[in-house]
């Protein structure tokens, strides 16, 4: 948008938001916006076609026309603001026009000076109500265009109708519910904007935070030859430009560099611990992320991966198969059991104690310098620096550690631990003698440098630098426009062939196979096994075995394995759900922005909190704290909350006797980690703290940098959740915890999902879906605001408070039976009723504590209650009192408005 | 081969279809219960009156309109609170609902009934219970405005009042309940005593707390 529009643009956003268009629904035609959304997008397409039609060979529009025209289409609706006119939306009641030429006359004649634009002129005033009141194909009859004509001022000659065709182009435009069909509406020569505007547009298969990538990749590409966006559908984006011959498109080669460029800047940030896996697992489950300048940290985290005091904490004598200290001692020292005396026993329970963080680095070593991860020459050139550092065989004793054996690995880190001191430029005898953090933090400085080494003889070492452009060549397939023309009957016959010659292949993992994606249904020859770490139960994922037989393993393309791995590497840890924000079917640029501007603005407060990055690490967020959300949400104005307010809601802050806890934690921790003295705190530190207790309170208002990693591990201080925000097509936030309670039934889940996803919705103006991690994206077009999780009985529940909250909307008036059923079965909660149903589970979580049902199902069986005065008699029967308490009041009054 | 045997199993009856009729028996149950003495009783039966006997009745299938619509009256008129008297718009609107009810009964299948039957009773006594607690708000409300009037601030009624700890009133939109049945009424001292009482001599009826034994 020209920077002269802007506080236009602000205007028209405050004049419908004041008017309580955002409550209103302006379409509801096989998707649902709100009378804000259809009206913003209309000016926001306008005023991004405005500089084309400005140029004098165009509509040579000058700023009063502009002006004029952007007035016209904030209101040319206005008839919707009508009840009646919302009944009829909603199958109240029949037919009826949205052009009322009353109401048309009585607001246009406030709008300029309620945008804070000069004082229309009476004649300005006519020709904005003759573009409003001839804005539907149904009202341009005869009779009605001669009374236009009159009504229009002479001097404007036939210009008025120009502005007027305008207008109803760009409301037929922006009605259209796809944007194949608003391409075609572009394209057309009947129409205006063919003769001025060129349009082409990129498509993306939706897989995820990858088309988000995809999208802004496709998008820079079309920005960078001259394209503008114009409309932001969840798959699509139309872009249009002045006309000319041949227009350039961007290639999908363009794209794909784009793509590489994206990715490349979004990894960063620390992926040790992805990389470093688990010493009872793989030690390297992602080798791609794998970077050889980062070996260091590799090796540090591998150090923590197992702390000093598991060995200890194993009981003293084996029980079955669990081996006991005392046998593990007994093999390490090649003795019987019975020779293991207590004082043999407390030796080396200390010493194999210690030594278990040791022996994960060494493991996390020998991965690092397989023959499969670095070739045969490379690990040839680690055996010999291996053995040349611990003695002859060393390296062959490694190649037998496997799964966490503490006897057969400790006899390893002896070879390590009797090592004089000086090798390691230490003043002890013996390695063994040095203090184990001391001796850990030399380990790992002399692995890494053996790695080093061994890295920098190696043609290509191992990097990450490679991952961005695999994974663009991997995710290139989901772009497909532009793209090279296919034949749909070859690509159905290669998908066919595809599943017959997958078939034998199914469940197990051999060579030269042929498979079918479990998650994304193509078919592949090289893939990956799916584990737990990239799917939520891998082994019960499809339930192809139907068909196939029994499913061993899982095998997943490389295009969805890249994609879970981009997850991780945003969120530094599995996401287990996604939220995702799109558009209530289409937006425009500047509405694209200001969604984007929104999103980020409510997860940077977000992050500032659940990082603690303030003097209250007290204060943390849950999305699925239904109850505190609904104390400060209900009674709440959802539309007008802004994202410091959202925040707010999402927020919390621990019990009195939590923060107790935690303040001793942290005090414990710090006396131990400097041996009870503040002066030796105070040095490392820098400070001069006269007791633990000022100590203490400056290290949780964060003053300290030198303690924050203890902060965080006491406050429990992680990212909960990502922002993945590139373009309006889609803004997503990967979440690290499931939106729900621990042991809670999946009903209860899908209710407190969609609590969140309604007052995201009303406040960010979108739509809202929380998605598994192993859900699809492709959604169905949003007909509502926020997107019903696939679980029967909350969907069965949501539709019949939702057909019950319609049939108190229509007052008994009328046959409203088919909508009532489309709403009993709908996906999405519709904008009409969200804040109701907001407001419902708001309520029921209040009120379910006091009713004393189980806490799987409380919401659901509160919500599921014939009449409020079950819920009254089942708290009353479950208090002490036997009464309900006042504080219940206003829950009860708004559970009376969806249950019987 | 054998006959194919169809069977067409009832639907089962979509009980929002009567909402119309379940809100007319129970808009004229609540407007009898409202001249009904009883209005804040702790327990349902109290609070429900005659109603809740008719409800429970009515699923026999034995009684008529006007039988039953007796045996209500000879309820509330038992009731020593009523002093032997029912108005007539509580009259009529007792009939009305009794006779809105055996309509509604007669009409809907017999595996319905009592579902219905159950709606009716907790959503009017969940009415009724909003009612009570409702008033019991703006007894409250207008209790902690007396004592505004009489003390001016906190402090001058925790005094006078002679309460300390938990049982300090902070704020006068805290103010309690003008209860006469209760620990603080009994323990308290005169001059507490007296505040109650004068609030309810000035409101000029007797305070609500303390009908469940009067049933």
């Amino acid at each position: 948008m020209q920077s002269d529009y802007t506080d236009l643009w602000e205007s028209v956003i405050r004049y419908m938001t004041e008017a309580g268009w955002r409550e209103l629904t302006g379409k509801r035609r096989g998707f649902e916006q709100s009378l804000f959304d259809h009206c913003l997008v209309e000016v926001d397409v306008f005023l991004q076609m405005a500089p084309i039609l400005a140029e004098p060979k165009r509509w040579n529009l000058n700023d009063r026309a502009i002006e004029l025209v952007t007035v016209a289409l904030m209101a040319h609706d206005v008839g919707k603001t009508l009840d009646e006119w919302q009944d009829y939306v909603h199958g109240r009641r029949s037919w009826l026009s949205d052009v009322n030429r009353g109401l048309t006359a009585e607001t246009v004649s406030s709008l300029y000076t309620a945008l804070g634009l000069e004082d229309a002129a009476p004649e300005i005033n006519r020709i904005v109500e003759n573009c409003i009141n001839l804005h539907m194909r149904h009202e341009r009859t005869a009779a009605n265009v001669v009374t236009a004509i009159l009504n229009a001022p002479p001097t404007s000659g036939d210009r008025w109708f120009s502005l007027a065709e305008l207008v109803y182009h760009i409301d037929n435009l922006c009605s259209i519910g796809g944007f194949l069909g608003a391409l075609d509406y572009l394209r057309d020569p009947r129409n205006p904007f063919a003769k001025h505007l060129d349009s082409a547009h990129h498509q993306v298969a939706l897989r995820g935070v990858s088309s988000v990538m995809l999208h802004r990749a496709a998008q820079s590409a079309f920005e960078g030859l001259g394209w503008g966006p114009l409309l932001y559908f969840p798959e699509a984006t139309i872009y249009i430009r002045s006309k000319s011959e041949n227009p350039p498109l961007p290639s999908q080669d363009d794209i794909r560099s784009q793509l590489a460029d994206v990715l490349s800047g979004s990894f960063g940030g620390n992926v040790a611990e992805l990389v470093v896996g688990s010493p009872t697992a793989t030690m390297l489950p992602k080798r791609e992320l794998f970077d050889a300048s980062e070996v260091r940290e590799y090796l540090a985290v591998a150090g923590r991966r197992i702390g000093r005091q598991s060995f200890r904490k194993k009981p003293a004598e084996g029980r079955g198969a669990a081996k006991g200290r005392r046998q593990v001692v007994a093999e390490y020292l090649g003795v019987p059991v019975g020779e293991v005396d207590a004082n043999a026993l407390d030796l080396h329970t200390g010493r194999i104690a210690d030594a278990q963080p040791e022996m994960v680095v060494f493991k996390f070593f020998k991965a690092a310098t397989g023959p499969d991860f670095i070739g045969r020459d490379g690990a040839s050139i680690a055996a010999k620096l291996y053995d040349d550092w611990l003695g002859q065989d060393a390296w062959t004793e490694l190649q037998g550690m496997s799964t966490l054996m503490p006897a057969r690995d400790m006899r390893h880190v002896d070879r390590f631990w009797n090592l004089p001191g000086s090798k390691l430029g230490a003043p002890t005898q013996t390695v063994e003698e040095i203090a184990p953090d001391r001796r850990l933090e030399l380990l790992v400085q002399a692995l890494a440098a053996t790695l080093g080494r061994v890295y920098s003889e190696l043609p290509a070492p191992p990097s990450r630098a490679a991952l961005a452009a695999d994974m663009a060549s991997s995710f290139i397939v989901d772009l497909l426009a532009p793209a090279s023309d296919r034949n749909a009957m070859e690509l159905a016959r290669e998908q066919l062939e595809a599943y017959a010659a997958s078939k034998p292949f199914m469940g197990r993992v051999v060579s030269n196979a042929r498979y079918l994606c479990g998650v994304c249904n193509a078919g592949f020859t090289s893939g990956t096994e799916a584990r737990a770490d990239f799917l939520e139960k891998p082994e019960s994922h499809t339930n192809r075995a139907v068909s196939h037989g029994r499913f061993g393993k899982l095998v997943i393309c490389n295009v969805c394995k890249h994609e879970r791995l981009l997850r991780q590497l945003l969120l530094n840890a599995r996401a287990q759900e996604v939220l995702v924000l799109f558009p209530r079917m289409m937006i425009g640029q500047d509405a694209g922005a200001r969604l984007m501007a929104r999103a980020t603005d409510l997860y940077s407060l977000l992050y500032v909190r659940m990082m603690g990055n303030s003097d209250d690490p007290d204060t943390q967020i849950s999305l699925g704290l239904t109850q505190q959300i609904a104390q400060k949400g209900m009674g709440r104005h959802l539309y007008s909350l802004s994202p410091a307010e959202v925040a707010e809601l999402f927020s919390y802050r621990a019990s009195e006797e939590n923060r107790r806890k935690r303040r001793r934690e942290l005090e414990k921790l710090l006396k131990d980690e400097y041996g009870e003295d503040l002066a030796d705190a105070n040095d490392e530190w820098g400070t001069s703290f006269e007791s633990w207790e000022a100590a203490v309170d400056a290290v949780v208002a964060d003053e300290v940098e030198d303690a924050r990693d203890l902060r965080r591990a006491v406050y429990g201080l992680r990212p909960r959740l990502g922002l993945v925000c590139q373009t309006p097509n889609l803004v997503l936030m990967p979440l690290a915890d499931p939106i729900g309670m621990r042991d809670e039934s999946d009903t209860d889940g899908a209710l407190r999902k969609v609590f969140v996803e309604v007052a995201l919705a009303l406040a960010l103006d979108c739509a809202v879906a929380v998605v598994d991690d192993s859900q699809s994206f492709s959604l169905e077009d949003p007909e509502g605001v926020a997107w019903m999780p696939p679980v029967g009985p909350a969907r069965r529940l949501l539709g019949d408070l939702l057909e019950r909250l319609e049939r108190r909307s229509s007052k008994g008036a009328g046959s409203r039976g088919g909508q009532r059923a489309r709403l009993a079965t709908a996906d999405w909660v519709p904008l009409v009723h969200a804040e109701r149903i907001f407001n419902a589970i708001g309520a029921a979580s209040l009120v379910s504590r006091a009713t004393n049902y189980s806490d799987r199902t409380d919401l659901y069986q509160v919500l599921s209650a014939p009449t409020v005065g079950h819920v009254v008699r089942r708290i009353e029967q479950a208090s002490d009192g036997g009464q309900v308490a006042p504080y219940h009041l206003p829950a009860l009054r708004k559970l009376e408005e969806v249950l019987a | 081969m054998r006959s194919l045997i169809f069977v067409r199993a009832p639907e089962r009856t979509d009980l929002d279809h009567f909402a119309p009729q379940v809100q007319k028996v129970r808009d004229a149950f609540d407007r009898y219960l409202d001249s009904y003495p009883i209005k804040t009783a702790r327990t349902k039966t109290s609070l429900m009156g005659p109603v809740g006997k008719v409800l429970s009745e009515v699923r026999s299938g034995r009684w008529d309109a006007e039988s039953l619509t007796g045996y209500a009256l000879n309820i509330h008129l038992m009731n020593p609170n009523a002093h032997g008297f029912i108005g007539q718009e509580a009259r009529e609107a007792l009939h009305e609902g009794v006779t809105a009810l055996t309509e509604l009964i007669g009409g809907v299948p017999p595996a319905a009934q009592d579902r219905l039957i159950d709606r009716i009773d907790y959503g009017l006594y969940w009415v009724r219970r909003r009612k009570a607690m409702e008033f019991m708000e703006q007894v409250q409300r207008e209790f902690a405005d007396f004592l505004r009037r009489r003390y001016q601030n906190a402090g001058a009624l925790n005094q006078a009042w002679g309460v300390k700890g938990r049982d300090q009133v902070d704020d006068f939109s805290r103010a309690p309940y003008p209860s006469k049945r209760g620990k603080r009424y009994s323990q308290g001292n005169e001059q507490l005593r007296n505040d109650v009482d004068i609030y309810w001599q000035e409101r000029g009826e007797a305070p609500a707390d303390s009908e469940d034994d009067e049933e």
